[in-house]
Order: C-alpha cells, then structure tokens, then sequence
C-alpha cells in the first residue's frame, strides 16, 4: 500500500519495511532541538538516566529563545548550565545569546533541518520545521535525553488527514490566516495525535515563510506534526544553507489518509483567534471593535524577514497608536541584521515600536512584554495560554502581521483589507 | 505481560486538561508529599480524599490537553493509580504517561460506560476493558510490546539506563 509523506520518511529513518499507522517504531533523529527553557529537564533526566555522554552530539542543536537575555538569576544559572554542557559533550551547534533566535527558524535558517530529515525538538512548536518537507514534532524533556543517551526515540506512528488547498491567496491573507482558518475548523480532536499533509496548487506556489505559518499551529489543532513536501521552492531555499543532503520525499498516489479537506483559498479573509486552547477562529471582519492595548509581532510562526516586510509596508510613515505599545521580534540575530539592513527597524521605531532581542516573545512568560490584568494584546504567535503573556485576566488575539500591523495604527482589532494604505 | 487487574473508577468527561489534572499554583514544589494531595483537584476537589491506590482514572476525549505539564502525568503515577483510560490522549500527556510507565489505554467512549464509584476489571494484554457493575465490555488496542517494556522496566529513563549499561536492545 502507499504511503504518505509522513510514513515515508519515518520508514526510512527508522529502517523498516513495513510501515502502519499506531506501529511503535524506534527511530534515529537526524536533529535534537534543545531550547533554553527546556534544557535544564533534559540535562536533568540525562543524569538521572546515568548516561556520561551523548552519543552523536553533531545532530544536537542548543539554542537561546525563550529567555533572552536572562531576565534574573534563575534564567543565568538555566544559561550557564546549558553552556556548560555543550562545552563538556562538544555540542558545537551551540547558539550564544546575541547568534541565536527562535529555535525553528534558525533551524531552517542554518540549514539544520533539511528535506527527508527526522527532527525532534524540545519545544511544543518544533512542527513549524515539516515546512520543509521533513518530520518534526515536540518531544518531552525525558525524551531527548534518552535521545541523547541512546541515539534513538520510539514513535508512534501517526494516522495522516490531508489538506488540499486551491485557489489565489488573497491580499493580505497569509499562511497564518490559512492556519487559524483549518485550526477552528478541525477543533481539538479531527487531527489529535495526527499528522497534517498539506498538499495542492495552492501550496506549490506558497513562499516558504507562509509555510511556516502554517505548519507552526498544527499543534494546536492537536496534531503531532504538519508536513509540506519540499517542491522546488522549498528547494532552492534550503540548498544555498543546507548542512546535508536534501532527501526530497513524495508522498505515494495510492496513499491512505484517515481524512482529506480540500479549501479554495479565493474567499478567505485575515483570520483572529480568541487563544486559549482550543482556540476561537472568527475571520476579522466578523469580530466587534475590540480595543487594544499591546501588539506583538514576532515568534516561530511569523518571525522571518517576510513577515517583518509585510507590517513594515503598512507602518511605513505611520504612527502606532498613541494608546498602543508595539513590540517587534525579529526572529534570529540573521533576520535582526537583515530588517537593519532594509530598513524595516528605522520603520518600526520610526512608527513609535520597541524592538526586542531576536526570541520567541512575550508568549511564554520569556522575553517581557507581559498585560496587566484586563487588557488585550494581538500577538502573531501560534499561541497563547492564560497567564503566558502576563496577567491571567489579559485577553490574547492570535493575527497575522498584516492584522497586526493595521491593528497597531488603529489602536483595535483592524482589517488590513479596510485601510487604505 | 501485565496482569489483568481490578479497580475502582473515577469517570471525567471530554477535555480534562492539565490545569484541572494538577493546578499550576502547585507546580512549583516537585515532591510527591506536596503535589498527591492536590491531583485532580481542578476537575474534582474531592478526588484526592476519595481515592485509594490501586483505583483507575477515566476520562473523554483529549485528556491531559492545555500546557503540556510533565509533572501531571507523574503526580497521577506517585498517587498509585493503575491505569488512565480514555477515549483520547493529548499527545504530550500520552508521552509522558508512557515514558514513566503509566499505563494508558485508549478506550473509544469509554467515558459513556464507565462511572465513578464503579467496578472495572482492564487486561491490558488482550485489550480488554469490562464495566464489572454494569457488565458492560469494551475493547481497545492491547498495550504495545514496547509500551509493555517500559511499564515493565519504570520508564523510558531505566529503559535508557540499560540499553548504555547492558548494551542490549530490548
């Protein structure tokens, strides 16, 4: 029988014949993403497991996101323990505070995380990477250090629904918007534990960096994975950074998927969502005038050079909001000196912005920025938890940078397509 | 293989998440004395005064959903419930139940079959899940050999530990 893209590459990674979903297999990653924030329960669980060393420390990857710089003792102690780690096991992908960024995207940014490879990372949003055509999904502290041990993790192998999308991307209508769109529609359960193949015309003209939306939320669509096959535009963008050698799967024409949906993107409008879990997908027409007090723009799932160039296109030689504060997170110290260079920086700063240090935001507590009890914030992250950016009481939109770019200048939850610009 | 067992049920609807399995104002101690106290008390204020060792956790769809905790799989272990049956898993919660060696056992509507207070005899072998008060059966996937290993050894991290000490694969 055929297989889908997500069973290909696991078949081959973990050297079976025979490949069905529910199958436990053990499976060598070609990459372990370890983060700031969870590398302390890692290295923790490494030492209670009684492992000395790890055994392929070339496929580890440290990185800086979540707590930079370190905003108190506790975060320096996480910093210098992880330091002092990689410095013992050799790890030399080791992204130093000031080098590094959201951990996703410096992946696929370095070229660590190429077509065909098996990634698991400690960090829920480690699917954002299947945008290139490879299997990435979130593992468990314990997981990676028995990774780490034995080079190996068990899996489950994944059921597949499958997204077809057609149709022209609207204007201002962009990966995002495509992922809160399908993530209010299949709710918690259509894709728990699944993986998501996105397929269709649609898709083979999409950018790389609206991939990355789009694969980013599948988690919060319960999914254990999302996956684009990586066509000549993911191609091209990977060879020129790539570490290893492409594997450029297909997914089999006999394939079995649990579900197909098929869209035609020529309707769809800018998409919010109400975050929580599950989230609350209205499109952002349909929504009343919500106030707002902060917009932050940023994070694994829209901090790359193109999404910085989207909301400075609709700042340039506006002003925020005099009631608003706008913070703006490059995504890695790469697309930092990038904007600097295109002059998106001046742009946010002249339109009144705070920039921050290249990381993952507000939305895990990590970086500042956080609401005071009864105020709103629109965030371009995939996320957002009670109490994750400050107060439990604060209210947290999930847009894309188009919204929250216009949102910032109107000072409410605003419709790119509205404001002539 | 594991035994077929008896116990006593403590049934939740869909979406028991990990806020409600152990509050997060808790989480900050990491010890079993100060976390069993408080295990389910977002769902259920009484269950922990309720229960006894040895009794099982019912739940409906996506359980263990929200924050993905690690600790809340943990504090349901160190209370000495048996077994988490469901109708479905949030994916992180079943990682870490497996990976500490809880048993978890996706069970489909189980949570229509099942009340607090009942009896339920669960072979895990043969996937085998019988409502003894209601004599009432359901089935679901027999727990896998390699799930069965690390129930059998406590976890993923004794799993590691002997694969780098005794070489072998299991």
């Amino acid at each position: 029988m055929g297989r889908t893209l997500t069973e290909k590459i696991l078949a081959d990674r973990a050297e079976i014949e025979e490949i069905q979903p529910g199958q436990f297999i053990l499976i060598k990653p070609d990459a372990i993403l370890v983060t700031d924030e969870s590398a302390p329960d890692a290295i923790e669980s490494f030492k209670r497991i009684g492992a000395r060393t790890v055994i392929k420390p070339d496929r580890v990857v440290f990185v800086h996101d979540h707590l930079v710089p370190a905003r108190d003792a506790q975060a320096a102690e996480t910093a210098a323990l992880m330091r002092k780690f990689a410095e013992e096991q050799g790890i030399a992908n080791y992204f130093e505070v000031g080098r590094s960024g959201v951990g996703h995207l410096l992946m696929l940014e370095e070229g660590l995380a190429v077509p065909g490879d098996v990634v698991i990372g400690a960090d829920e949003h480690t699917c954002a990477q299947g945008a290139l055509g490879l299997f990435a999904a979130g593992f468990g502290s314990q997981d990676i250090a028995a990774a780490w041990a034995i080079g190996e993790t068990w899996m489950k192998v994944p059921e597949t629904v499958k997204v077809e999308l057609s149709g022209e991307l609207p204007q201002w209508v962009g990966g995002k918007d495509l992922a809160l769109k399908l993530a209010g529609d299949l709710g918690p359960d259509a894709a728990r534990y699944k993986a998501i193949e996105f397929c269709g015309s649609a898709i083979e003209r999409l950018p790389v960096h609206h991939r990355v939306a789009l694969c980013a939320m599948a988690v919060e669509a319960g999914a254990k994975n999302a996956i684009i096959q990586a066509d000549d535009v993911a191609a091209s963008w990977v060879r020129p950074r790539a570490r290893r050698t492409l594997r450029l799967f297909k997914a089999d024409h006999d394939a079995r998927y649990e579900e197909t949906r098929r869209y035609d993107l020529g309707g769809f409008a800018p998409q919010v969502a109400l975050a929580g879990r599950p989230i609350q997908v209205k499109p952002v027409d349909a929504l009343d005038k919500v106030r707002i007090d902060q917009v932050v723009l940023g994070s694994c799932s829209n901090g790359m050079i193109e999404d910085l160039r989207e909301a400075a296109a609709i700042m340039r030689g506006n002003k925020v909001n005099r009631q608003v504060r706008m913070l703006v997170i490059p995504g890695t110290s790469g697309t930092l000196k990038q904007a600097i260079e295109e002059g998106l920086i001046q742009t946010f700063v002249g339109a009144g912005a705070l920039v921050l240090p290249p990381g993952c935001g507000p939305c895990n507590r990590g970086q500042g920025g956080a609401l005071a009890a009864g105020e709103v914030a629109v965030t371009t992250a995939p996320f957002s938890l009670a109490g994750c950016m400050g107060d439990p009481a604060g209210q947290v939109y999930l847009a894309g940078p188009a919204v929250a770019a216009v949102s910032a200048l109107m000072g409410f939850v605003a419709d790119p397509r509205s404001v002539s610009i | 293989m594991l035994m077929k067992f008896r116990a006593t049920a403590h049934a939740y609807g869909n979406y028991i998440d990990t806020e409600q399995i152990l509050p997060a104002r808790y989480c900050l101690s990491r010890k079993p004395e100060d976390l069993v106290p408080h295990l389910m008390e977002g769902a259920d204020p009484e269950f922990a005064k309720r229960m006894k060792k040895g009794d099982i956790i019912v739940g409906g769809h996506g359980f263990g959903c929200g924050s993905p905790r690690e600790i809340a799989a943990l504090v349901i272990k160190w209370a000495g419930i048996r077994a988490v049956l469901a109708d479905s898993f949030d994916r992180f919660f079943y990682r870490n139940a497996v990976n500490i060696g809880l048993p978890v056992l996706e069970v489909l509507a189980v949570q229509y079959g099942i009340k607090t207070g009942e009896l339920v005899e669960v072979d895990p072998d043969q996937g085998l899940v019988r409502n003894v008060s209601k004599m009432r059966g359901f089935h679901c996937t027999p727990i896998h050999d390699f799930v069965k290993t690390l129930i059998l050894t406590g976890g993923l991290e004794d799993y590691a530990r002997r694969r780098i000490t005794g070489g072998q694969r299991i």
